[in-house]
């Protein structure tokens, strides 16, 4: 402009400034503390990967002597009575009510030769290339940088998408206010509510806990099955070319569930098949 | 002016519903109820009048500390008011209050918001006993 000699601001300028006055003035200040990380999640990443192992023999001796023991086929064993105490998950009569977090299935291996069954744990196998997470509407199920398939409860809208898009069956859905099927509560992990999808975390809560600390974690279930059963269940960390898992994974021949499909799941089955 | 006995009254009818919130607000001190919160056991993770603004916005935050970032150890929250570290957890509030009825309820049940954190999340007042970790199953097995 160059009329007056004037130093007039242009009508394109003035419109922005006004904007953004009024846009500071109405959006209120947001918190200004800012989160620290300790890692970031490039580097959590190359650090850690979380899996568990499994001993079919040792799991099928624990679960045979239990039954022996109680007479029920469908007693659960420590390793379930201690996640679902863990994660509070809820017990109901009406089984297609129930959620299941961990459960253990019975399989026959048919052989003309030394026919044989055996029982073996079914969770969550926190997938490499999740598919439940793939289908997530609302980006509620999310991987984490370690390699934990976690859901986060507040976007679950329930749809189910992942339940049917799971190859293992590991998610249930929550039909029922699931604290009615409570007995005890652990504090330091949330309950869930009517509709809204859940599964294992591979004690999540326990491992962020532990790593701040400087410790190992272990899943409440791995504890459990050391404690009480036969432990069949290894619990630890890919990356670290030194722990027990990563020596089992290179000293077994190890089985994934459904490899084929090329999730790239992360619970592994020693001696599956009976050698 | 016509229909001046109509039309004053009304208008006067008009203003004293035009400013309802601002009496209320004044009378509430004296005839009203205003909710009563029992005091904190401890410091708060950021000034009171922050709080009682942006608790929400707090709680989301942690949320998102919690939830998303936990792996890479992004649970520490820094408090803007006190330079202290907190661990971002709904439990870390009840250190220090120590009931949802005396404090939370307080003033959500007066404007009528039910907040659904609750549903999912532990609070004091459940009254189911504590799951005190692995050791306790030895009653099942032995």
């Amino acid at each position: 402009m160059k009329s007056g000699g004037i130093n007039m601001m242009s009508r394109r300028r003035f419109l922005i400034l006004a904007g953004a006055a009024t846009a500071g003035a109405i959006l209120t200040p947001q918190i200004s503390a800012k989160t620290q990380f300790v890692e970031s999640p490039e580097e959590v990443e190359s650090n850690r990967r979380w899996a568990m192992a499994v001993d079919v023999d040792k799991c099928t001796e624990c679960m045979e002597e239990l039954i022996a023991k109680t007479g029920d086929e469908k007693v659960k064993p420590p390793c379930v009575v201690a996640c679902d105490k863990e994660n509070n998950v809820p017990e109901f009569e009406e089984k297609r009510f129930d959620p299941q977090w961990m459960r253990i299935a019975k399989l026959k291996l048919e052989k003309p030769v030394n026919a044989k069954e055996f029982y073996i744990p079914l969770m969550c196998n926190h997938c490499e290339n999740p598919p439940c997470v793939q289908v997530c509407l609302t980006k509620a199920s999310f991987k984490r940088p370690d390699g934990i398939v976690e859901i986060d409860m507040h976007r679950c809208i329930g749809c189910r998408y992942c339940m049917i898009a799971c190859p293992y069956g590991a998610r249930s859905f929550n039909f029922r206010d699931p604290r009615e099927g409570l007995k005890e509560v652990n504090p330091n992990v949330q309950m869930r509510t009517e509709g809204v999808v859940e599964k294992c975390t591979f004690c999540v809560h326990r491992i962020d806990d532990a790593i701040a600390k400087g410790e190992e974690p272990i899943p409440a279930c791995v504890e459990a099955c050391h404690k009480y059963g036969k432990g069949a269940l290894v619990f630890g960390n890919l990356k670290d070319p030194n722990s027990e898992i990563s020596k089992i994974l290179r000293e077994n021949i190890v089985v994934q569930l459904r490899a084929n499909l090329g999730t790239d799941p992360h619970v592994f089955y020693t001696k599956l098949g009976g050698e | 002016m016509y229909h001046k006995q109509y039309v004053i009254p009304l208008i006067l009818i008009f203003l004293a519903g035009f400013f309802t919130p601002y009496w209320y607000n004044a009378m509430a001190e004296s005839f009203g109820y205003v909710p009563e919160m029992k005091k904190p056991a401890g410091e708060c993770v950021e000034n009171k009048d922050w709080m009682a603004a942006n608790h929400m916005l707090l709680l989301q935050q942690w949320r998102t500390q919690a939830i998303r970032h936990g792996a890479e150890g992004g649970r520490i929250y820094h408090s803007s008011t006190t330079g202290l570290e907190y661990h971002a957890s709904t439990n870390t509030c009840w250190e220090c209050h120590e009931s949802k009825e005396e404090f939370c309820d307080q003033c959500h049940d007066y404007v009528g918001i039910h907040p659904e954190c609750w549903d999912c999340h532990y609070t004091p007042s459940i009254e189911k006993p504590h799951y005190q970790g692995t050791d306790t199953l030895s009653k099942f097995f032995s």
